[in-house]
């Protein structure tokens, strides 16, 4: 049903046909269709104000390339391929952090661009003019060695390693939350909800691993699964009768 | 039907369509009625493929989540937040209030917690019990039988337990706790805290044939697709038009004055419609008032009776005043034998599934009223700010501060899922000082004056938060966790929130059998003007340690009969 027409349906006050149309579900497993149906593109409504903000920071850009390839080195810094997940640069982890630059200035924009700048001047500093992405792989790790550690500002916040401390601290926050909400990092964690399920309880084992138990006294009174499609009935004393 | 403009005259008129609203419209249609509803925002159906957020994953959305636009994430079904774009408020020397609004049908019970609690008999009565606010003009025994009805129209899970101010009603059945309710469980019983099933409205079983059953996602701030939670658009308004009932929505108008006549009795409402930027009014015999407690304060100051200055059923001077909230404090910990935890989907139903209801004895503890416990912790979809906390993880645990890598991706892994973190929800105090006004310097986008907030938490309030956190922090403790949340002191509120933060704000039209200290009556009329009805938590005499949407509905559906009734004697 296009999204017009079920607006005109609704809003005539006609809503004569069930959004919520159970068939063809299993009888144990009452989800709807309409739960797990294929989505459309977008996130879900956004107001006219988000809407049109959203395409005003579509529209511009804030990292030049040469920034951006720099943020793209230190992502996959952090965040570097293992056995079972990819690098961050694979993970969407660049385009979100521009995004954010656009859509939170005052936390991300000055930060990020100064401390890319910072860390520009270290490494020609260091290695002989070269930028952070010309130096060589073994020069960049001890460069971020040397700022990925906050203990070495601690007691010392005029240390001259500081900016590059603060940056580098931002900037793995930005990556490791970039990476955990992509799909790889969601399947590297194991988070394995956002679905639909029937819960009934902590599993067996896990329990017995932590030396818990369901209270025998309340476990009557917890949902039976398998009556969760029949119709609530109480009797006068609000007992569940169904 | 959706209209901008018409000659029609509407039996009644309700403004807003959140809990107050929506019950308004489905029990005055049922019993034949005419009705139109103003609100603010835009039509929202969570069932619609384009509107729906449920079931979206992080990377849907360009900043994963992030608050930036929407205060709870970028998902979360509020059309709003504390500030909305040209449409402020002030306050007043050092308060500090927050004021969450939520522009669309449905308004603020498509994303709120769902935490159903019925007020119990104290909470009627509390002037009496302790001398301090004001007694309600009815009785628990009088609104019972609308809190039954509400419980099996709407379905709340719970247990009956027998329990004094904390009573049964028809419960759907509790699922089972996570793991950290269980050993929240233990530790809050060995600390004297009683723990039971947690009373939320989502329906782990089938309710009727207008709403699907609960699958689990977690996910109720985004409002459900299926209507397994209680939302007001969802549950009230829909099933209401598809049984038949004559209900036309006028969304995106903005409620201006309530006209009133050289009589005064009320004749329309005007408002302005946000698609056109354009002057309407809508005529109805009944006006009801469901905008939110503020929302409706800020209407009734607006409009003006002939002859008088100081806004409508205002001769009381009260309107406005007696604002409160519930109180608000929490600790977040980390509990290490949570580390390394089995996969597998814990996600439940949205919030927790036990609570502890106020256990406490006034008469022993050096402050007032009380508070329940909210709590909860799992392995949830990561979302932005993931890890942001992970350096005071690794101090905890003795480990090197920072890094990057795959160790450090691995140290993130063993401790997911092992936060947890307690909130209290107390009872505040009403007191006269307390208060919304017109600001005589603002105004919105609309034209329409604003308000401005004075409040100050006193004593009561912040010995009630000193108890939350000395509570929290042994029933951490004795979970086995470690507090991360700084103890705070008298001068930092002991980490009480602003007033307005947990959006129960409450009482600016309060209810009353005296009319020079109170707004409306006890079915919410106000005393000025015989049919203007007040059917928001506005008239909420006291708070309770409770969540006001429960008592939202049973009152709104309390005065709304009271209305068909009137109406057939023809006394309005």
């Amino acid at each position: 049903m296009d999204r017009r027409k079920t607006l005109k349906t609704l809003l005539g006050g006609a809503v004569g046909t069930a959004i919520f149309t159970q068939t063809g579900c299993r009888n144990d497993d009452p989800v709807p269709a309409s739960a797990v149906e294929p989505e459309n593109t977008g996130y879900g409504l956004r107001t006219a104000w988000e809407a049109e903000r959203e395409e005003l920071l579509r529209d511009q850009r804030f990292f030049s390339d040469f920034e951006l390839e720099t943020i793209g080195v230190l992502a996959d810094i952090i965040v570097p391929a293992g056995e079972d997940h990819p690098k961050a640069t694979d993970t969407g982890v660049v385009d979100f952090i521009e995004f954010m630059a656009k859509d939170q200035p005052t936390v991300h924009q000055t930060r990020l661009r100064g401390g890319l700048a910072w860390l520009n001047a270290e490494s020609s500093k260091r290695y002989d003019g070269k930028a952070f992405i010309e130096a060589s792989p073994e020069e960049q790790i001890a460069l971020v060695d040397d700022i990925a550690y906050p203990e070495v500002i601690e007691d010392e916040p005029l240390h001259p390693m500081a900016p590059g401390v603060r940056f580098f601290d931002h900037m793995r926050f930005m990556v490791i939350t970039g990476f955990f909400t992509s799909k790889p990092g969601i399947d590297y964690l194991g988070y394995v909800g956002n679905q639909p399920n029937v819960w009934d309880g902590v599993p067996q084992e896990v329990l017995d691993k932590h030396g818990l138990a369901y209270d025998e006294e309340l476990l009557p009174k917890y949902v039976d699964q398998s009556r969760r499609t029949i119709t609530a009935e109480w009797d006068d004393d609000g007992n569940l009768i169904s | 039907m959706q209209i901008k403009k018409n000659d029609k005259e509407y039996d009644v008129v309700i403004v807003g369509s959140g809990a107050g609203g929506g019950m308004s419209a489905k029990i005055l249609s049922e019993n034949g009625l005419k009705v139109a509803i103003i609100e603010a925002g835009p039509y929202f159906d969570p069932a619609d493929k384009d509107m729906k957020t449920q079931l979206r994953w992080p990377w849907e959305s360009p900043r994963r989540g992030a608050s930036t636009t929407r205060p709870f994430g970028d998902y979360n079904a509020a059309f709003g937040g504390w500030e909305l774009p040209n449409e402020p408020y002030a306050t007043v020397g050092d308060t500090r209030f927050e004021w969450f609004r939520s522009r669309m049908l449905g308004g603020r019970t498509n994303h709120w917690g769902r935490i159903s609690l019925r007020f119990g008999p104290d909470d009627f009565h509390r002037k009496d019990l302790d001398g301090l606010g004001a007694n309600w003009p009815i009785t628990y025994e009088e609104i019972k039988p609308y809190y039954d009805r509400v419980d099996k129209l709407i379905g709340v899970t719970g247990t009956n337990e027998g329990l004094h101010n904390d009573p049964d009603g028809y419960f759907l059945p509790p699922p089972k706790p996570r793991l950290s309710e269980l050993l929240y469980t233990k530790a809050a019983r060995a600390n004297g805290v009683p723990v039971y099933p947690s009373r939320m409205s989502m329906l782990t079983k089938k309710l009727n044939e207008d709403r699907g059953v609960c699958f689990y996602c977690a996910q109720c701030s985004r409002s459900c697709a299926v209507y397994a939670d209680f939302s007001a658009g969802s549950c009230l308004i829909f099933p209401a038009m598809k049984h038949g009932g004559q209900i036309d929505l006028l969304v995106n108008c903005m409620a201006r004055e309530v006209m009133t006549d050289d009589t005064g009795k009320a004749t329309a409402v005007s408002y302005v419609s946000k698609d056109d930027r354009r002057e309407y009014e809508v005529k109805g015999k009944v006006i009801v008032l469901a905008a939110s407690a503020c929302e409706t304060a800020r209407l009734l100051l607006n409009s003006r009776m002939k002859g008088q200055t100081n806004g409508l059923g205002n001769s009381s001077g009260t309107v406005g005043r007696y604002l409160h909230d519930s109180t608000g404090a929490g600790i977040s910990g980390f509990i290490p034998s949570l580390m390394n935890r089995t996969r597998y989907n814990e996600d439940g139903m949205g919030g927790m599934h036990v609570y502890s209801p106020w256990w406490g004895d006034n008469k022993k503890l050096d402050f007032p009223r009380g508070y329940h416990i909210e709590m909860g912790g799992s392995m949830g979809m990561p979302m932005y700010g993931f890890g942001g906390g992970h350096k005071e993880i690794q101090k905890l645990l003795n480990y090197k501060v920072g890094g990057y890598g795959n160790p450090l991706l691995k140290e993130m892994k063993e401790v997911y899922g092992a936060y947890f973190y307690m909130a209290g929800r107390g009872e505040s105090v009403a007191l006269y000082d307390n208060y919304c006004e017109i600001d005589p310097t603002g105004v919105d986008e609309w034209g329409i004056p604003t308000l401005r907030f004075h409040y100050k938490w006193t004593d009561h309030e912040r010995l009630q938060a000193k108890h939350m956190q000395e509570t929290f922090r042994s029933i951490m403790t004795d979970m086995g966790g470690t507090v991360l949340t700084p103890e705070r002191t008298y001068e930092e509120d002991y980490g009480l929130l602003a007033p307005g933060a947990i959006i129960h704000e409450v009482g600016t039209t309060r209810m009353g059998d005296d009319p020079r200290d109170s707004v409306t009556n006890k079915y919410g009329r106000l005393h000025d003007v015989p049919n203007v009805f007040v059917n928001d938590a506005g008239t909420f005499a006291s708070q309770a340690d409770k969540n006001p949407t429960w008592t939202i509905l049973a009152l709104a559906m309390r005065n709304s009969e009271h209305i068909v009734s009137e109406l057939k004697k023809m006394n309005i």
